[in-house]
């Protein structure tokens, strides 16, 4: 097959079996870059190579992965940068002594565990064409590595980012980072000395001249581009074509020095001055495409590598177990003891020494720069591979174990305010809904005493470390809550603005509610994209499990709200329909009219014009189709409808439901749409609530 | 003085202990090295129609790649090594088994010679026969699989 071609198809299977086992994966709570580097390993001859090795044949020929090595090569000197742009110093500054002999612990100890654990393979593993001080130091690193970007993604997604156990943690694995990658330098550049072109002394001045050019030189002439991207407020291709000449040359330096080019990309990264904007529009600019194309075949090119039948029989699955069993101990340990000797609590020791365990991609890259140098054997690779996805594998659920949720949550609640007398938590998830939601909320609310807990849920891929170094006070404007809180600018009315990450925010909104003992839900629809239920997906998910009132707000028209009308038959829903009807009559003055839809043979609801008192008009309207007569009435100039879930109004609350309300794409009006959470059964038709 | 009691602890003692294991290391004796490609010098081999092979090694554990047959697994016990299996299922006439059977012997650290025998046992057209192989560093390893690159 033509080679271009067969290089396409290559990438075309690569990210599709990478983006299927990525969410795969992230829908059992791990990190989908886990997902992926288990679809590189499936691709080679552990699996599709043993089950059809014809299929993997005609895929990956042997003399085709020297290209497709190659671009991955680009894309982790790329994804090297990126690390390297999101090691803010800030990470490691004023974080005082504790944190100084954490970060370094967590280091020395895995390093010591490494050494001897490389003393008892060397024999077993190792041959004699490996020195002993170049394979145990590799293996040293090789235990003490923290996959920083993993996580940092990690924290973010459990909202930690921001607390002392997130600050802690990103600086430790930062200077794990750098100093692994310090040692490896090392590493390398004696390892390599003896076959390359230059001497030693030339490798280790070279490198060393190289960290200080790329600070002393390259830094000011990437502070100038970032001040050309500060003065056209955007980052043009020729100030992105200068920062990856620079990137490029770095790296190609360090690669003829003989200490990687990876290395050269990493310390540019670090180099690249920290302004805000700068830091932010290269990370989007670059991230995408090196995460989403890039990174899957890096993956793929160390699984096709990777050939785990090599590790048979009992006692090598015994060394891959011993291996596994040592890292996370090692580094668990070193982390746990070290964080609770600087002063954090043993729940936090123990969550640090779980989150330190997280090794991720970096230690696949750097597992793959040592098979390479034939430092390990293609065996002790494998069982290094297997340790690394099962160290970061088994991270999330142990850090749920160790540190809930529920107490992340509450440790977090710096919320010391008194009680308010009536509380609603009101997610945004479009910008634009807020001023409406806003308003709806004030109307719903007693005369005195709303407080109101505007709250913004960020998917997980959206958050970096960098959010963990930035002033929480920025964050909450420039998040989908600025319209919100510019339209309870002035009002006086009690807002408080909760930002956080969530995997699963019915459930997050959910705890929220019960968190801050909210009296009301009160979520904005709009069209999802794979639905038209009005009250399917999160809305669902946030009937389900809030324990207190919800309403769901449709805003079909801008006009204040002088009409409002209410389908009632007496259910707990309806009740609670009509209750906040009531409060919306007497915060805005609107006039509320209630229907009653009868069955046509059941006369003129005489009697059940009676039940109701008399400052509500009661509209009773015979009629077979309770939608349809909601419809109609809806459209004699209503401005709002309250209206109760319950299958008579064609509103049912189900979780799995696909079905059109009919009720919300036909009525002409705005709508809210309530469930009571104190559903108790009621006569019908009840009197109207106090 | 806590904090430089603790740093000394958790920090330096476990670097020092780093060094004295790097020393240590010295005293350990790792196995030869055998892996790579192989080219067979000496030796009348039925079982190499290619006169060559290649040996993947993780320490003591060895994968014996000859052409057409998948590979045969050995250990190295000190300089010795034996390996049988291999078969394709393509038995000659008057030979029970087409499985191939080494015995071998392997110089001192990086080993550059391979001396033993070879055969197919009990198959009169492949009796066990000496061999030497010596090291290919010009050609890739049959079987696709490239000689593991020397640091």
């Amino acid at each position: 097959m033509h080679g271009i071609l067969l290089l396409l198809i290559q990438i075309v299977v690569v990210l599709i079996v990478a983006r299927l086992v990525g969410v795969a994966f992230r829908r059992i709570g791990q990190p989908q870059v886990v997902g992926e580097m288990v679809a590189g390993i499936l691709l080679g001859p552990s699996l599709l190579g043993w089950a059809a090795p014809g299929v993997s044949a005609f895929l990956f020929p042997p003399a085709s992965l020297g290209l497709l090595g190659d671009i991955a090569l680009i894309g982790l000197v790329l994804f090297m940068f990126l690390v390297g742009l999101e090691l803010d110093p800030r990470l490691l500054r004023g974080r005082g002594q504790a944190a100084a002999l954490v970060s370094s612990a967590t280091i020395a100890i895995p390093m010591l565990c490494g050494a001897l654990l490389a003393l008892f393979l060397y024999p077993r593993l190792s041959d004699a064409s490996v020195d002993f001080v170049g394979f145990a130091l590799f293996v040293s690193v090789a235990l003490s590595v923290t996959a920083f970007p993993v996580l940092a993604r990690i924290l973010a997604e459990r909202n930690l980012l921001k607390t002392n156990l997130g600050a802690v943690t990103l600086a430790c694995a930062a200077a794990a980072d750098v100093g692994a990658w310090a040692v490896l330098a090392v590493i390398l550049a004696v390892v390599r000395t003896d076959a390359a072109a230059h001497p030693l002394w030339v490798t280790l001045a070279g490198t060393a001249a190289f960290v200080a050019g790329a600070f002393l030189v390259l830094r000011p002439l990437l502070q100038r581009l970032e001040r050309l991207h500060a003065s056209r407020g955007t980052l043009t291709q020729d100030v992105l074509a200068g920062v990856l000449l620079i990137l490029l040359a770095a790296s190609a330096t360090t690669e003829w020095l003989g200490v990687h080019a990876l290395f050269g990309a990493f310390v540019i990264g670090t180099a690249v001055p920290r302004e805000r904007e700068f830091v932010r529009d290269l990370t989007e600019r670059l991230e995408d495409v090196t995460v989403v194309l890039f990174l899957p075949l890096f993956f793929a090119a160390a699984g096709l590598r990777t050939s785990i039948g090599l590790v048979s029989g009992a006692e090598m699955w015994g060394y891959a177990a011993l291996i596994s069993a040592v890292a996370i101990v090692a580094k668990f340990g070193g982390s746990a003891l070290a964080a609770r000797a600087g002063g954090l609590s043993w729940r936090e020791a123990s969550a640090l020494g779980v989150l330190m365990n997280t090794r991720g991609l970096m230690e696949l890259v750097i597992l793959t720069i040592g098979l390479d140098l034939g430092l390990i054997s293609p065996a002790l690779f494998a069982m290094l591979v297997i340790m690394a996805i099962a160290t970061t594998f088994i991270t999330t659920p142990l850090l749920e174990w160790v540190y809930p949720t529920r107490l992340i949550l509450e440790d977090t609640d710096v919320d010391d305010a008194p009680d308010a007398p009536f509380t609603v938590v009101v997610p945004v998830s479009l910008p634009s809904s807020g001023p409406a939601l806003f308003r709806a909320a004030r109307a719903l609310a007693p005369p005195a005493g709303l407080r109101i807990y505007g709250l913004h849920l960020a998917r997980p891929e959206t958050q970096s470390a960098l959010d963990a170094v930035e002033p929480v006070e920025t964050l909450p404007a420039e998040t989908p809550l600025g319209p919100l809180l510019d339209a309870a600018a002035g009002t006086g009315v009690d807002l408080r603005p909760l930002d956080f990450v969530s995997r699963d925010p019915g459930r997050d909104i959910a705890d929220v509610a019960r968190q801050k003992a909210a009296d009301l839900v009160l979520i904005g629809w709009h069209k999802p994209v794979v639905s038209e239920s009005v009250l399917g997906g999160t809305v669902a998910d946030v009937l389900r499990h809030t324990r207190a009132d919800v309403a769901v707000y449709l805003e079909r028209t801008f006009r204040p709200w002088t009409r409002v009308l209410v389908p009632y038959r007496g259910g707990p829903h309806d009740q609670a329909a009509l209750r906040l009807a009531s409060r919306i009559a007497r915060t805005t003055g609107a006039e509320i009219t209630l229907l009653h839809v009868v069955p046509p043979a059941s006369g003129d609801g005489a009697e059940t014009r009676e039940a109701f008192p008399s400052n509500v008009e009661l509209r009773v309207v015979p009629s077979d189709d309770p939608v349809e007569a909601l419809v109609a009435v809806a459209r004699e100039g209503f401005d709002l409808v309250v209206v109760g879930v319950s299958e008579t109004w064609g509103l049912d609350p189900s979780p799995f439901t696909v079905r059109h309300e009919r009720i919300a794409r036909e009525c002409p009006a705005s709508m809210l749409i309530v469930r009571t959470h104190a559903a108790v059964p009621a006569p019908r038709p009840a009197r109207v609530p106090a | 003085m806590k904090t430089a009691a603790l740093y000394v602890a958790l920090v330096v003692v476990p670097l020092l202990g780093v060094v004295g294991v790097l020393q240590l290391g010295g005293l350990v004796e790792p196995p030869p090295s055998v892996g790579g490609a192989w080219r067979v010098t000496e030796g009348a081999l039925c079982a190499i129609p290619g006169r060559a092979f290649s040996v993947e090694q993780s320490g003591a554990f060895l994968h014996l790649r000859l052409p057409g047959r998948v590979g045969l697994p050995a250990r190295l016990a000190g300089d010795h090594f034996e390996a049988e299996g291999g078969a394709t299922g393509d038995v000659s006439p008057g030979c029970g088994s087409d499985a191939v059977r080494v015995e071998a012997r392997v110089g001192e650290d990086v080993a550059e010679q391979i001396t033993g025998r070879m055969g197919i046992p009990g198959c009169g057209g492949c009796p066990m026969r000496p061999f030497v192989a010596v090291r290919d560093t010009t050609a890739a390893a049959p079987g696709g699989l490239a000689a593991q690159p020397a640091p």
